[in-house]
């Protein structure tokens, strides 16, 4: 081995990766040579050092960086598809386009998307699917689940009458249910930046809440105000959910469109269902729902909404689930926030940034305390009557407002909700009706959901009071209960 | 876990993502110098495993060797696309990115931010990865003597940066 052959060889005979014949030689050499000595001293400590250095940098990714990792494996799984259906006319089967639009494009499409759609040749019907997923009583344990929400909120907008702002939105959220304990979290976090920026909780005790609060760190308010009707709130989320299946089960539009295998290889029914899913007021725009379950636990996988304008149809939202699972009640979940990041818990001694909860009271309690309802009397057939109580924000100076409930074993239902209408919704009046009893009944068109039509109304009282009606019962038997109204005394 | 992933088990790959997710971050970091870029690699490279995943074929190589030429690979199209230039890294970016302990530490940092792309892989996959020169040569697609010398020149270089005036690495005299 030559001089600088030897030296060339000094890193790798202290990184050991040298034959034992080579070892020897450099050993010789360096035993002899005293520069040799100070290189291979020199080089050992910057080794050392490099080592330790790099070991030393304390970095980690993000806790949101599987979560985005799904995200964009899904959208890079399905473009095409997004593209097909933004291409589709109203009325159209999606799915049939899909599989007879010209071989090329399908071949591309399919091959892109790495999935492909059956016709419906599957002996499972769309109300057997949502039957199944109905069924799913939530087991004993805390309810664990992770979801991602997409809003397109550019599409309510193109319509220049139409004056709804709504942001486009993409979120994270994830929430724990314990229905036994009465206990839930949920915190949800922009996709986009992975800042927190809504948290709702209730330990049993205390609630947490961002309501209205915006910004980073993000204010929570804490409070132990109103504890015991947030713990009796809590059954009814499951119960809601219970609802949205057996109302779209009852629906004779929701059709099962055929069954698709994910990129990640799970199975899932497509059901279509032509009603549009939206929380905003407004007018509702015409579109339609695709629901994807799991073929084999039956479970909600996600959901997309379509609206249809100028006849053709773009993508409005999506939800996607991708954690659903019942976790051992014994599971320590910290309800109270204490390990979400980037949020400021504020204690709330008044009460102002607590949701004000309805609180069940009867007519008594309402006439002892100043308080105008209007009752059925007497309390139809087959229903019962409730009364709640939402008191307001400390600091404002809004009354106590009233919402009346008659529901009957059946499944229907008359609520009045006690609100100050905005003019636009009177204007929106289709018929007026008088009562003996001096109040008028403003009737809004009638609205179709899940195979049953609802009667909404505007009702005035004589004192000056103005509530809202909706019931799931006809209009002539509305005006019929109506001129049973009376103010309780 | 690695073959369950390739028959498409999400939950497998859900698993996999889990066990290399640090490994594949920690070394883009320290090849590119900034969290937000690691962070965007990790998303990167783990997108071109699921898509490769199936080509992958055990009996060629170890699944980290090949999830290192992946990571490594990206790291450098990355900083070639970036910066085409050589160009020092800011002065500040290590003490803010994250905490290094020690003033010496601190330098070596500085210093291994300023190697040259191919020499700063080599030095990351041999001094943090602690990977023998053949899987290094392996990953890199180069022959072991271009990684020896790599290695030599890098430490050189190292050397060099940390006996100029203003710093305070105690090497033997």
């Amino acid at each position: 081995m030559k001089d600088h052959e030897i030296h060339q060889s000094r890193v790798a005979y202290l990184d050991g990766e040298l034959t034992d014949d080579q070892r020897a030689i450099i050993e010789q050499h360096v035993a002899e040579c005293p520069i040799c000595q100070y290189e291979l001293a020199r080089l050992q400590t910057i080794q050392n050092e490099t080592r330790r250095t790099l070991h030393a940098v304390q970095v980690s990714p993000s806790p949101l960086a599987w979560d985005h990792l799904q995200a964009r494996l899904m959208k890079e799984a399905r473009p095409s598809r997004f593209r097909l259906f933004t291409h589709n006319r109203q009325g159209a089967s999606i799915m049939k386009r899909m599989i007879f639009v010209s071989s090329v494009v399908a071949v591309v499409a399919l091959l892109l998307a790495m999935f492909f759609v059956q016709q419906d040749t599957s002996s499972v019907s769309a109300q057997e699917i949502l039957k199944q997923a109905a069924k799913q009583q939530p087991a004993e344990g805390i309810q664990h689940i992770r979801s991602e929400n997409y809003n397109n909120g550019m599409k309510l907008n193109r319509d220049a009458q139409n004056t709804v702002n709504i942001m486009e939105s993409h979120a994270f959220v994830e929430s724990y249910l314990d229905p036994q304990a009465k206990k839930f979290r949920t915190v949800m976090t922009d996709a986009d930046s992975g800042a927190v920026f809504y948290v709702s909780a209730f330990d049993g005790e205390t609630t947490y809440s961002s309501e209205g609060e915006s910004g980073s760190p993000l204010t929570v308010y804490q409070s132990s105000l109103g504890a015991q009707e947030v713990a009796d709130s809590i059954p009814t989320t499951f119960k809601n959910t219970q609802e949205l299946f057996e109302a779209a089960q009852n629906d004779p539009d929701v059709k099962l469109l055929g069954e698709e295998t994910w990129l990640d290889g799970r199975k899932v029914y497509v059901l279509r269902s032509e009603e549009v899913f939206k929380l905003d007021a407004g007018e509702e725009p015409a579109g339609y729902t695709l629901m994807y379950f799991d073929v084999d636990t039956y479970k909600l996988l996600e959901t997309q909404t379509f609206i249809v304008q100028d006849g053709k149809e773009e993508m409005d939202a999506y939800n996607r689930w991708w954690v659903d699972e019942i976790l051992p009640s014994s599971t320590p979940i910290d309800w109270g926030l204490s390990d979400v990041e980037g949020i400021t818990i504020i204690e709330d001694t008044t009460g102002e940034h607590v949701d004000q909860l309805p609180i069940t009271v009867s007519a008594a309690d309402v006439i002892a305390s100043g308080g105008i309802v209007y009752l059925l009397n007497p309390v139809p057939d087959g229903f019962t009557e409730m009364i709640q109580a939402t008191q307001p924000k400390p600091s404002s100076e809004e009354p106590v407002t009233y919402i009346i409930t008659y529901s009957s074993e059946a499944g229907d239902y008359l609520v009045l909700q006690q609100s100050a209408a905005p003019d636009t919704l009177r204007d929106e009046a289709d018929e007026t009706y008088q009562t003996a009893n001096g109040l008028t009944l403003s009737f809004m068109a009638d609205e179709s959901a899940g195979g049953k039509t609802f009667t909404a109304a505007l009702v005035q009282t004589p004192d000056g009071s103005e509530w809202f009606l909706t019931s799931t019962l006809p209009r002539d038997q509305i005006k019929a209960l109506a001129d049973t109204l009376a103010q309780a005394k | 876990m690695i073959s369950q992933s390739q028959n498409g088990n999400p939950d497998a790959f859900a698993a996999l993502f889990e066990q290399y997710k640090n490994l594949v971050y920690k070394t883009a970091y320290l090849m590119l110098g900034d969290a937000a870029e690691a962070e965007d690699a990790l998303q990167e490279v783990f997108i071109h495993v699921y898509r490769s995943l199936k080509s992958y074929d055990p009996t060629k190589g170890a699944f980290t060797t090949w999830l290192h030429r992946i990571t490594i690979n990206h790291c450098l199209n990355r900083r070639r696309r970036r910066q085409p230039v050589y160009q020092p890294l800011d002065e500040t970016l290590a003490s803010e990115s994250f905490t290094i302990r020690f003033a010496e530490q601190e330098i070596v940092w500085k210093a291994v931010q300023r190697l040259s792309d191919k020499q700063r892989a080599v030095v990351i996959l041999r001094y943090y990865n602690d990977l023998p020169y053949a899987e290094i040569a392996s990953i890199l697609d180069i022959p072991v003597g271009t990684v020896k010398s790599r290695l030599n020149l890098a430490l050189r270089t190292l050397l060099d940066a940390l006996n100029t005036p203003g710093t305070e690495m105690e090497l033997p005299i």
